[in-house]
């Protein structure tokens, strides 16, 4: 009955990917600005789970890239570092 | 870097190599100040080297991977990324201290490896005149956000422009584009606060309203606001829109059956229950009409009953009558029992109270009252993709923090918009925003976000003054002065429009004056 679930197929969530270490040097100089201030994620989000299961083991301060499909601006990218709990 | 010989024998290994990138448990103790990547000379025979792994990381035995806990002797996890070829001989390596060399005999096959998931995509863009625009916006830096390229796309069509004046168009659009942005530093959260609070004057102030299903009551207006923003564990009326799979959306009896695996009965819910503390026993006799009703068998009742795992309990089964003697002279075990006997749940979903199934727009959903998002998405029937509930933190434990993100404008926005009231999403978006920054789901005011601030005044100005005044005092706290509410306290420019940017006016030089 139980059946096993990718709740990236959930429409409310929108696509992530984890950056390279290369890319996060890359997006980190053309914002200007440091690690911290980016928005964080949890380790144990659902959705860090599902990529830990691609990508392997995700340690903190790895960089996870988001495409929102924003209402007002269409294709959105942001970004969100993986935080301890 | 670590490196190490590693003897295997072959079919094992075989395998490894069939299923790269593998996980494959040692017992074998590395030292306890490992670092990864580790390199490993691979031999089958004992004699010749013909592999060399790398080996990308470490997990400790337990962690993270459960199955490592069920085998015997494993101590660590490897992460088996790539395999080389080599020709080496045993004999060319100097065992130097066996310092940096070691010797692994004894390996353990963990591996269970489930396929990877994929990452579906969901926005894709199919517009040839789009991407010739985006191509445009790219190399020319403008930076135009997609929908509204695609708008050009559309209008492009339409009146059928020529290639040519593509660049000139986007170069107006991003002289508009650069008037309609907000400038760096004004108050937007200020902005956000007065355009929702506004409007918010206008919203019932009621808590239950019948509205949008029959029979299934939910918060709305300011209450249901006031829920949203206070991140309250568990809204006052969960519910949640089942939708159902393409191959049984529009059959009905399909329906109705994943309806009794949804909804909970408990056994109250389908029989009476009489004690007598004198004998220790329970009396339940079951309700044929209320059981018919729900669908459900006398048997699911007796089975359910049974998985209370306690030895005193003895159960009789006459007619339809079950009867629970507890062998035990403990009173209050004797009601701990009653009540757990009342409230078992026999058949559905803990947590949703009741189902209903509605036919819109030709195919068959269902309605819930209560909410239990991840029960029901396991469910097989269920549709993944749109499945809803109105439980802001149940979506962030199940979907995750941008899936909680997503809920909060949208849930905010229905709010407001099922009381007439239009207020522009960017506000909420931002609202939402803040409340998510942190990777968990935080409230705004004292409790979340207001509480977090870093400046004490800023902090003392809001709520409960004293509180954070004599706090910082013993904490010696220090104020760097950074926001806008401690700048004002203290008599100084604020941070925020032209107050937050330092600017030094360099006059022309002057020519000096020939006399």
């Amino acid at each position: 009955m139980m059946r096993k679930i990718n709740v990236m197929e959930h429409e409310m969530v929108p696509e992530h990917y984890l950056l390279s270490e290369e890319e996060e040097v890359r997006l980190l100089e053309t914002l200007n600005i440091e690690k911290d201030s980016l928005p964080k994620i949890r380790r144990s989000d659902p959705v860090v789970k599902i990529l830990e299961k691609i990508y392997g083991p995700i340690k903190p301060g790895k960089i996870i890239k988001i495409i929102r499909n924003s209402k007002t601006s269409g294709k959105f990218v942001t970004y969100r570092v993986v935080k301890e709990e | 870097m670590l490196t190490f010989i590693w003897k295997e024998n072959e079919s094992k290994w075989n395998e490894i190599i069939k299923k790269l990138p593998v996980r494959y448990g040692v017992d074998f103790n590395f030292p306890e100040e490992i670092t990864t990547p580790l390199r490993a000379y691979v031999t089958l025979d004992g004699k010749t080297i013909k592999h060399v792994v790398t080996i990308n990381d470490i997990l400790p035995k337990g962690e993270k991977y459960d199955f490592a806990r069920t085998t015997k002797g494993v101590h660590y996890i490897l992460l088996i990324e790539k395999v080389a070829e080599a020709k080496l001989n045993l004999n060319d390596f100097e065992f130097v201290g066996k310092k940096n060399v070691k010797y692994i005999q004894k390996i353990a096959f963990v591996n269970v490896e489930e396929e990877a998931p994929k990452i579906p995509v969901k926005s894709k863009i199919d517009d040839e005149i789009y991407f010739k625009l985006k191509e445009i916006d790219e190399r020319n830096g403008y930076g135009l956000p997609d929908n509204v390229l695609l708008e050009f796309s559309k209008r492009i069509k339409k009146y059928s422009i020529k290639e040519e004046y593509y660049k000139k168009i986007l170069e107006e659009a991003r002289k508009d584009f650069n008037r309609a942005t907000i400038d760096p530093y004004e108050a937007v959260g200020i902005i956000a606060a007065q355009s929702i609070g506004e409007p918010g004057t206008q919203l019932t102030l009621r808590t239950f309203h019948f509205a949008g299903v029959a029979e299934v009551n939910i918060t709305q207006g300011l209450p249901r606001l006031i829920e949203i923003v206070d991140a309250r564990i568990k809204p006052s009326t969960p519910t949640m829109t089942i939708y159902l799979e393409n191959n049984i959306r529009s059959d009905k009896e399909k329906a109705e059956l994943l309806i009794k695996k949804i909804e909970s009965t408990r056994i109250m819910d389908i029989a009476d229950l009489e004690i007598s503390i004198t004998d220790m026993l329970i009396d339940i006799k079951l309700d044929e009409e209320k059981m018919r009703k729900r669908k459900i068998v006398k048997s699911e009742v007796f089975d359910s009953i049974k998985r209370i795992k306690d030895k005193n309990i003895t159960i009789k089964e006459e007619g339809n009558r079950i009867t629970v003697i507890l062998e035990d002279p403990s009173y209050h075990r004797f009601y701990v029992l009653y009540e757990n006997l009342k409230n078992m749940i026999v058949s559905g979903i803990k947590g949703i109270e009741r189902a209903i199934l509605k036919e819109e727009n030709g195919e068959y959903k269902i309605y819930t009252q209560g909410s239990n998002l991840k029960s029901v998405l396991e469910l097989e029937g269920v549709d993944i993709r749109r499945t809803r509930t109105n439980d802001i933190m149940e979506i962030y434990e199940v979907l995750g923090i941008e899936a909680a993100r997503n809920a909060i404008i949208e849930e905010s926005y229905n709010t407001l918009k099922d009381q007439g009231l239009e207020v522009d999403i960017r506000h909420l978006m931002l609202v939402a925003d803040m409340m998510t920054y942190n990777g968990m789901v935080e409230a705004v005011g004292r409790h979340g976000i207001a509480g977090k601030k870093s400046s004490v005044l800023a902090r003392a100005a809001f709520e409960i003054t004293a509180k954070h005044l004599l706090q910082a005092g013993l904490l010696g706290e220090v104020d760097n002065l950074r926001g806008v509410a401690e700048n004002i306290i203290v008599g100084q420019p604020i941070t925020l429009g032209t107050g937050a940017i330092t600017l030094i006016y360099k006059p022309p030089e002057r020519k000096e004056k020939k006399r």
